[in-house]
Parts: structure tokens; sequence; C-alpha cells
């Protein structure tokens, strides 16, 4: 059984912001103890919320933050990443459910706006998502 | 702070994080913005908001600004309603008089004991399981102090991490109350 997944390059940049939401939890729960008294007498209320956001951070360096002008496919440890890769996906897949409901609304603000449409580009990007998700679940 | 303060504080973090994203929903509707373009409005990723609607992220000030500067309402308008987390107040000032606790809320303490003890028998810490079913921390623990009633779904997400079942939590949980004269 391989112990590796690919995340093709089509959906890298949705995996990318899913993990950067992630890193927010972990941002977050990492601020809390910050403006507690006596945090200095506690370093254990730091732990968690640090290897959680390093381990995030790691993966981010494997993916790329999107530096590149063309993304390519991506190879990743399953038993290190899947999870992860998974569970994130599996949330950011339902924000998608808003975006493509509202996707009308949006394009009509974007032309106001002088913008191009993305109402097609907010659909593929979705179903995407939701094809990878659905190749990755029984891998991980 | 006490852990049972601790946990209160995070479950208020939580009802204020969801009270906020309540109002920033029927703030932006009213407008007339999609999630997207207030997005863009506000030159704040799409996601954010997202997040900031499921009350899965408190703002800090300077998104709060920005949002009422793209939404075109006061800063006051926005925040109408939101509680205070008093759990942060004086133990003199906390102190009150005694009250009976509803039967719902005894269930949602049940369930809530019921997760923590399989949690910490499976040997998961608090951020871990919140981390492997992809949720703040804060919210698990809002769960698990009773606080915050679970959708089924996080319930299901829940029991696989854990490696039991659903039903298992609100069988144990029954169980509990029996064992606990409730």
């Amino acid at each position: 059984m391989s112990r590796t997944f690919l995340i093709p390059a089509r959906v890298l940049l949705d995996v990318r912001e899913a993990i950067l939401s992630v890193m927010g939890d972990a941002a977050m729960d990492l601020q809390e103890p910050v403006i507690r008294p006596e945090r200095e007498r506690h370093p254990e209320w730091f732990v968690e919320s640090r290897a959680r956001l390093e381990h995030l951070w790691r993966l981010l360096d494997l993916i790329s933050w999107g530096e590149a002008s063309q993304e390519v496919d991506v190879e990743l440890d399953q038993p290190e990443y899947g999870l992860t890769i998974l569970d994130a996906a599996t949330h950011h897949a339902k924000r998608y459910k808003t975006w493509e409901e509202e996707a009308d609304a949006t394009d009509e603000w974007l032309v106001e706006e002088g913008e191009p449409p993305r109402k097609a580009e907010t659909l593929r990007r979705g179903a995407d998502l939701r094809e990878f998700i659905s190749a990755l679940e029984p891998v991980v | 702070m006490s852990p049972e303060r601790e946990r209160a504080y995070a479950a208020e973090r939580l009802k204020i994080a969801r009270a906020f994203g309540k109002r920033l929903r029927t703030l932006r509707v009213n407008d007339d913005h999609s999630q997207d373009s207030l997005a863009r409005a506000t030159r704040l990723h799409r996601t954010q908001i997202s997040l900031l609607e499921r009350g899965e992220r408190i703002p800090g000030l300077l998104t709060i600004l920005i949002l009422t500067d793209a939404l075109q309402v006061s800063p006051n308008n926005l925040l109408r309603g939101l509680p205070t987390p008093k759990e942060r107040r004086s133990l003199g000032a906390k102190q009150g008089s005694p009250h009976v606790m509803s039967s719902e809320k005894q269930q949602l303490r049940l369930l809530g004991q019921t997760i923590r003890s399989i949690r910490e028998k499976e040997y998961f810490t608090l951020p871990a399981l919140a981390a492997a079913v992809n949720i703040p921390t804060i919210q698990l623990q809002a769960v698990e102090d009773g606080e915050l009633d679970p959708d089924y779904e996080l319930l299901i997400r829940l029991a696989e991490c854990l490696g039991t079942r659903p039903s298992t939590f609100i069988t144990r949980a029954e169980a509990l109350g029996k064992q606990q004269n409730i």
C-alpha cells in the first residue's frame, strides 16, 4: 500500500487556503494564553498550539506557499499529512457551498466594479475540491 | 485561572464569536453583499469572512473597523447585542445567587462529560482531538462543558476519531445521568 498521496496542481490553491484556515485556528489557540497573567510560568499552555502550528507550517513549506507562477502536483507522506489535508479540505469544501450559492450575486458586484466574473471558476474549483476529497477519503 | 473558569471563559468566547458571526451575516445580507464581494470590498480573504460568520474566528479591532467601513454601519451597530465575557471579571464581581440547572442543560453537561471521559480514555488531549475533527479547541471545550449543543455531524466525526459510534455517546450519557440520579 502506498505511503504517499498526490495533491493535483488544480486543487493546490484551495488546499493551501484550507491549510491556512486551520493555521488560523492554531494561531487563535496560541494567542489566548499570550494575554493571560502568569503566562511565563506555564510554558505547557503553548505546547499543543505550537506543535500544531509547526506541523501546518511544515506542510505549507512542502506544498509551497503559492509564490510560484505555475502550480505543480505535490506528493505527500500519507501517515504524516493525509488526515490533516483531508479534514482541512473537507471544511473548506463547506465554505464553497456558500460561495457557489452566492456566485451570481458576486458576479453582479464584480461587473459593477469593472472586474471579470468568476462564477465559472468558483464552480470548477468547488467541484475539483470535492473530487479530490472523494479520492483521498478511501486512502486516508 | 482555574480550569473551571478557563472552560467557562472559552465557552463565553465561543458564544461571542457566534453572536458576532450572526450579526455580521445579517448586516452583510442586508447590504446585498455576498461573502466573496464583501471580502473583495474589504480586502480581507473570503475564507476569513466565512470563518467569522461561522463563529470560528474572533475578529481583531482593525477587522471590525474595516468591516464597519465596508458595510457603512457603526462599530456599535456591528457589535450590538454581543455578550460581555463575564468570566474575566474579578471573582468578587462574579459571585451571584445559585441557580437550578435546566433539564436540557443537564443533558448537555452529561453528554459533554461522556465525550471528555472517552477522549481521555483514548489518550487524546483537548487540542489534539479538536484538531483531528477540525474545530477550534474552544468549541470542543464548550461541548465538553455542556455549554454547546454539538450537531450530529460533529458527533459523527468525534465518534470516528475516538473509535466509537455516536449512539455510544448518548447511551453512556444516559447511564451517567442514572448514576447521578438525574
